[in-house]
C-alpha cells in the first residue's frame, strides 16, 4: 500500500502543492479547490499541511449515508460523484478537515491522484513524500531522528534537498497577491 | 458572496445547551440536539445537493433556491412523508399538526448559527477550507505549534 | 368550453394537476374542477387532526384557495354522476338539479372509498371510516376515555389508533392477518411495531377475524370469529380502499391507464386512487392508493396534456410514518408485494436494541426494498442509499 506523508519542518507555505492540486484536478490555478490545505501563521513562521491520510476504516466512507465513498486500487477513498447527494456528512466525520467543497458545495478531497501525486512532485522541499508504507515511515523517523520534524529543533541539518527555493518563492507572492484577504 | 451557502455541523463541539433549538423561528424548531453515547448529535438539514428529497417530492414542494437552500413550501406540501422517508438523516420531521417541519437557513441569516457559543454551527460561503481550520486534531496540532 | 381540460375529484390528484398545468403553460380560466368536497385537504394530516385537535384550515390544502384566485373554475359542491366519451360531456349534479359539462381533456381523479367487509352490523351507529374530515369530526366528539376498536391494522389504521390513544381512548387493534402492517413490513419490524403499540396501552390482536359489530343502533362492542367480545363505543374500519372508479367501469376495479395516465378513451385521463400505476420496479401496473403516486401521475398528466412526451417508468414508493414513538421507514417493494409481483428472491433481517432493518432483494440479488423501523432519532439511515440504489436499476439518476 502506497501512502502520502509530510513532514511539517520542511514546508515553507509556498502553496504550491495547492496550486498543483487544483490544477490537476479543476484545470484552474486556486488553492481554494485543492485537495491539500496548507496552513500558514507568518508570524510564527510555521506551515502545516492539512491533508487526506487515507486512513483505514476511514470515518468518511462510514458516514456516507449513500455510499458514495470507494477505496481504489491506489488506496485512495475516492467519491462517486453519481452517487454523491452533497450532504457534507464525510466532511463533517473527517478529524483532520482533509475535505473541503468546491463552488458547487460538492465535497472534494484527495483522491492521491491515481497512484501518483502531483502535490509530491512539485513540492520544492521534500515536504510531501509518496511511497510504500514502510518506506515513507523510514522516511518520516529519519527525518525526525535528524530534527526536522515534529517541532524539534537544532537537529543536524536536514538531509532533504532545498530545490526551486527562489522558484517557490516568486510563486507564493504570486499567489499572495492574486488571492487578497486568504487568510491561510 | 452569491454563491452557494452551506451550514457546516461540528457536532464534537455541541454540549446539548439547545441554544440553537430555542432560536429556530419556526413554530416547530427545525433542528434537533438528540444525545448519543458519545456525546450530541445534530439532526438538522444539509441542504444536499442533488437533494433525495426534493427528488422523492412529487408535488413540486422542495426545490433548491439560488443561494443553495432546499426550501421545503408549506402551501405545496401535502405531508405525503416521501422527503422524510428518503432523508438520510430524518431531517425532515413531522410536526404535531401533521405539517413537515424542515430547516430554511432562515433566508441566509440562520439563527441557530448566531446562537449557538461552541461554534458547533459554522455559516460559510463555497469554495470552503474552514474544516480544516476547524477540527479538532488539527487544531490540537495548531496549539502545539504555536497557533492558537 | 371544447379544449378546456375538465378534471372531476377535488383532492390531492385533481387540486396538483391543475396546479401542474398551469406550470406548463395552460390557461388557469380553461380549467374546471368537479368537486364533491371543496376545499381541498390533505388525508394525510388526518391523523394529527384528529390528535392535535388544530383547526379544519391548518388541513386544507393552501393550493385550492389559490387556484380559485387564479381563475380555474371550481364547481363545488358538485358531483360528476355521468360521462359520455363519444360526445365528450359530463353529467354533473348540484343539488339544484342535473346539468353536463363539455371537454376536451377530462382528468379522473375521484380517489377512493374505504372498503367495508361484509360483516354484520357495519352500518351500525359509532362504526365509521377514517377517510375524511367527516370521520375526524365524529372520533374528536367521543368523551374522553371511551372505548374504540380499530379494525384494519395498515398505517390509517395504526395511525388512527395511536391518534386516539393520544386523546386519552382505550383503544384495541384487530388485524384478521398474522402480523400488522402486514403488506410494508416483515415479521420482524412489524412484531417492533407491535411491542412498542403495546406500550402505549394500545392492545393489538393479529390472526383474528371480527364476525359481527355488536349493538342495536348504536354499536356496543365488536364479537370475533373465536366468540371473544370486546365492548366499544365506537368501531373504526381501517380495512383498505376501494377505487371510485364507477365513471369509468362498472367492475369496481381501479382504472386501467398507461404510462402518461391515458385511458383507453380519447382524451381521459385517469390517476389518484381511483386509478392503477405504474411500478418503477418491476414496471407492471399496481394499485396504490397512495397520496405521491397521485401527485406523480399529477405531473405527468399535465404533461400528456399540453402536448409534450412522457417517458416514465413508474413509481418508487416512499413511505415515512410516525407510528407513536417509533418511526417506520419504507423504499421500494415490501416482502409481500415483490412476491406478488413475482421478483422476490432473498429478505435480510438485521436489528439492534432500537432499530430493525429489512432488505428485500430479487432473484439476482439486486436491492428491490429496504424497510426500517427504529425508536428515538438517530443519526443517519441508509433509506438514501436504497433510494438511489432502487433508481440506479433502470438507468440511473437524472442530474
Ligand atoms: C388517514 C389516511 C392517511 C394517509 N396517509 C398517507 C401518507 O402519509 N402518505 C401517502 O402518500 N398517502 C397517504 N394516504 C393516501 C392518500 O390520502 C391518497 O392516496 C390520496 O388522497 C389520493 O388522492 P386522490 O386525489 O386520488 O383522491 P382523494 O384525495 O380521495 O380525492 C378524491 C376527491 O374526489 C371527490 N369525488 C369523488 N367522486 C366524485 C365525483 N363523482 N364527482 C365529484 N367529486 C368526486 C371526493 O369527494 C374527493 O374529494 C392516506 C390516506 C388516509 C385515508
Ligand atoms: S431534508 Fe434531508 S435529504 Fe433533503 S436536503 Fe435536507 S438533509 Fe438532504
Ligand atoms: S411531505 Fe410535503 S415536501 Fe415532503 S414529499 Fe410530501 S409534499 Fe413534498
Amino acid at each position: 500500500m502506497f501512502v502520502l506523508g509530510v513532514i511539517y519542518e520542511n514546508c515553507t507555505g509556498c502553496h504550491l502543492c495547492e496550486l498543483a492540486c487544483s490544477y490537476k484536478h479543476g484545470g484552474t490555478f486556486n488553492p481554494l479547490l485543492s485537495r491539500i490545505t496548507i496552513l500558514t501563521k507568518p508570524e510564527v513562521q510555521t506551515s502545516v499541511q492539512v491533508y487526506c491520510l487515507q486512513c483505514n476504516d476511514a470515518a468518511c466512507e462510514r458516514v456516507c449515508p449513500v455510499d458514495a465513498i470507494k477505496r481504489d486500487k491506489s488506496g485512495a477513498y475516492v467519491i462517486d460523484y453519481s452517487r454523491c447527494i452533497g450532504c457534507r456528512e464525510c466532511a463533517y466525520a473527517c478529524p483532520f478537515g482533509a475535505i473541503s467543497f468546491d463552488f458547487k458545495a460538492r465535497p472534494i478531497k484527495c483522491d492521491l491522484c491515481g497512484g501518483e501525486p502531483e502535490c509530491v512532485d512539485v513540492c520544492p522541499h521534500d515536504a510531501i513524500i509518496f511511497g510504500p508504507e514502510e518506506k515513507v515511515s523510514r522516511e518520516l523517523k529519519r527525518a525526525k531522528a535528524t530534527g526536522v520534524a515534529y517541532g524539534i529543533y537544532g537537529g543536524a541539518e536536514s538531509p532533504y534537498r532545498r530545490k526551486k527555493a527562489e522558484e517557490a518563492e516568486n510563486f507564493l507572492r504570486e499567489i499572495w497577491k492574486r488571492n487578497e484577504g486568504l487568510e491561510l | 458572496m452569491s454563491g452557494k451557502q452551506l451550514l457546516h455541523i461540528l457536532p464534537e463541539r455541541c454540549t446539548g445547551c439547545m441554544d440553537c433549538v430555542k432560536a429556530c423561528p419556526m413554530e416547530e424548531p427545525a433542528i434537533r440536539i438528540p444525545k448519543t453515547p458519545g456525546g450530541w448529535d445534530i439532526v438538522v438539514c444539509r441542504h444536499c445537493s442533488p437533494a433525495p428529497c426534493v427528488d422523492a417530492c412529487k408535488f413540486g414542494a422542495l426545490w433548491v433556491k439560488e443561494d443553495g437552500t432546499v426550501f421545503l413550501a408549506k402551501e405545496l406540501c401535502t405531508s405525503c412523508k416521501a422527503c422524510a422517508a428518503v432523508c438520510p438523516f430524518g431531517a425532515v420531521f413531522l410536526g404535531p399538526t401533521g405539517e413537515m417541519v424542515k430547516c430554511d437557513l432562515c433566508n441566509g441569516e440562520p439563527k441557530c448559527v448566531e446562537a449557538c457559543k461552541e461554534g458547533a454551527l459554522l455559516y460559510g460561503g463555497t469554495p470552503d477550507k474552514g474544516l480544516a481550520r476547524e477540527r479538532k486534531p488539527v487544531r490540537e496540532l495548531l496549539s502545539i505549534r504555536g497557533f492558537v | 368550453m371544447s379544449g378546456g381540460t375538465v378534471i372531476v375529484g377535488g383532492g390531492i390528484g385533481g387540486v396538483y394537476t391543475a396546479m401542474n398545468l398551469i406550470r406548463e403553460g395552460f390557461p388557469p380560466e380553461k380549467i374546471t374542477i368537479i368537486a364533491r368536497e371543496w376545499p381541498a385537504y390533505s388525508r394525510h394530516r388526518l391523523a394529527e387532526f384528529l390528535s392535535s385537535k388544530v383547526p379544519f384550515g391548518r388541513i386544507a390544502l393552501g393550493l385550492s384557495k389559490r387556484l380559485s384566485w387564479m381563475g380555474v373554475r371550481v364547481l363545488a359542491g358538485t358531483e360528476a354522476i355521468s360521462l359520455d366519451t363519444a360526445e365528450k360531456t359530463v353529467g354533473i349534479k348540484t343539488n339544484g338539479g342535473t346539468s353536463e359539462v363539455e371537454y376536451g381533456n377530462l382528468v379522473v381523479a375521484t380517489g377512493g372509498r374505504p372498503f367495508l367487509p361484509p360483516i354484520p352490523g357495519v352500518g351500525l351507529k359509532g362504526v365509521v371510516t377514517f377517510h375524511g374530515s367527516n370521520d375526524v369530526e365524529f372520533l374528536s366528539s367521543l368523551p374522553g376515555g371511551s372505548r374504540t376498536v380499530v379494525i384494519g391494522a395498515g398505517l390509517v389504521g395504526l395511525t388512527a389508533a395511536v391518534a386516539l390513544r393520544k386523546l386519552g381512548h382505550g383503544v384495541t387493534v384487530i388485524e384478521a392477518r398474522g402480523r400488522i402492517l402486514p403488506n410494508l413490513l416483515e415479521g420482524p419490524l412489524a412484531e417492533f411495531v407491535g411491542d412498542h403499540l403495546t406500550r402505549l396501552g394500545i392492545q393489538v390482536l393479529t390472526s383474528s377475524l371480527v364476525e359481527e359489530v355488536e349493538g342495536d343502533e348504536w354499536v356496543e362492542g365488536v364479537r370475533l370469529r373465536g366468540g371473544e367480545e370486546f365492548w366499544a363505543k365506537s368501531v373504526v374500519m381501517a380495512t383498505g380502499v376501494r377505487p371510485n372508479s364507477g365513471l369509468l367501469r362498472r367492475d369496481g376495479r381501479p382504472i386501467e391507464v398507461d404510462e402518461a395516465g391515458r385511458t383507453g378513451f380519447p382524451g381521459v385521463y385517469a390517476l389518484g386512487d381511483c386509478a392503477m400505476s405504474r411500478d418503477f420496479i418491476t414496471g407492471e401496473f399496481v394499485y396504490r392508493p397512495l397520496g405521491f403516486v397521485a401527485g406523480h401521475y399529477a405531473q405527468l398528466v399535465a404533461r400528456a396534456i399540453v402536448g409534450r412526451a412522457v417517458a416514465d417508468r413508474g413509481v418508487i414508493p416512499t413511505v415515512y410514518e410516525a407510528i407513536g414513538p417509533v418511526e417506520v421507514y419504507a423504499v421500494g417493494l415490501g416482502g409481500a408485494e415483490a412476491e406478488k409481483l413475482g421478483v422476490l428472491g432473498d429478505v435480510e433481517v438485521e436489528g439492534g436494541e432500537n432499530w430493525r432493518e429489512a432488505r428485500v432483494f430479487d432473484a439476482d440479488g439486486r436491492l428491490i426494498g429496504w424497510e426500517r423501523v427504529q425508536s428515538g432519532h438517530l443519526h443517519s439511515v441508509g433509506s438514501a442509499n436504497a433510494y438511489l440504489r432502487i433508481r440506479e436499476l433502470h438507468g440511473g439518476r437524472a442530474e
